[in-house]
């Protein structure tokens, strides 16, 4: 077989980068079906709300910590802001890759910490997840949350060791990163719904 | 064929009755304009995002394979493809 000047062999089948990798079309679809589990919840929990005798909060309930959970929500968008700019260093090969995708990665940890915090704070006030309507729906849309934080705090924990090996390529960093921004830009409007 | 179809219609329409008289539409039964208005709001918003995504992909795909129409193919050897490109001092 024929070699080309630096002595790779040139006749192989022609080809073409893929409209869209394997790895990001799947995490696509597993995006959408992931907006339609949480816009499922989200609409329970609008009707839930609107069918409450008594008003919302419902009386005798503890009040949820709406400016401690703004700060929160505030370290969580910048997590999705850290990540995009470790994107674009990585796309220039800059070692700022590093620093910023761990920058996201504290800053999301940052988050499950404080919910956590939070958590422990509220049930000690009494607010369970048998405790009423406003604890039921407060712990799954929440709780479902945070646990798709904590899976993607692991993913980008898995990114951030290929990089470090030198051994993470574009098309595995994609995937990370769309379900990252989902679980950022999921969160503001669960913020808005439950906790305002 | 045309009785069929007319006959089709008129079930569903009737279905469409028998559905109130069942109070199987919890926002019909309702006393709460509020729930009401809540199931309105949901049913449109749940219709409205899977439509918006697949839209949205559809619109997407075809503008990026619009773009890929006028690249050719070119032969080119596998470890020199971007793909296989890694994040390495190497690169």
């Amino acid at each position: 077989m024929p070699d080309d000047a630096l002595g790779h062999p040139y006749a192989v089948p022609a080809r073409r980068e893929p409209v869209l990798p394997n790895g990001v079309l799947g995490m696509l679809i597993f995006v959408a079906t992931e907006i339609m589990f949480f816009s499922g919840l989200i609409s329970a929990f609008v009707i839930g709300k609107s069918n409450a005798i008594g008003g919302w909060p419902p009386p005798g309930q503890p009040r949820l910590p709406i400016e401690e959970t703004a700060f929160n929500t505030a370290a969580l968008l910048a997590s999705g802001v850290a990540l995009y700019f470790a994107n674009r260093a990585f796309k220039t090969d800059s070692p700022n890759t590093k620093r910023l995708l761990g920058l996201a990665i504290a800053l999301g940890g940052f988050f499950v910490v404080f919910q956590g915090a939070e958590w422990v704070a509220l049930i000690n006030e009494g607010l369970t997840l048998t405790s009423g309507q406003l604890g039921g729906f407060f712990y799954l849309l929440v709780g479902t949350h945070a646990l798709h934080v904590v899976v993607g705090f692991i993913i980008l924990l898995y990114t951030y060791q290929k990089l470090s090996h030198h051994d993470l390529d574009r098309f595995a960093f994609w995937p990370a990163q769309m379900f990252w921004y989902f679980v950022v830009g999921v969160w503001p409007i669960l913020y808005w719904q439950v906790y305002l | 064929m045309r009785l069929a179809r007319a006959s089709v219609a008129a079930a569903v329409v009737a279905l469409s009755w028998a559905a109130d008289l069942a109070s199987a539409c919890p926002s019909c039964a309702s006393p709460l304009e509020e729930n009401r208005q809540a199931f309105v709001d949901t049913t449109i918003f749940l219709t409205v995002v899977p439509l918006l995504m697949m839209g949205g992909f559809i619109w997407w795909l075809r503008r990026k394979l619009r773009a890929m129409e006028g690249t050719p193919e070119i032969a080119v050897p596998e470890n020199l493809l971007p793909d296989s490109a890694r994040f390495s001092k190497e690169r």
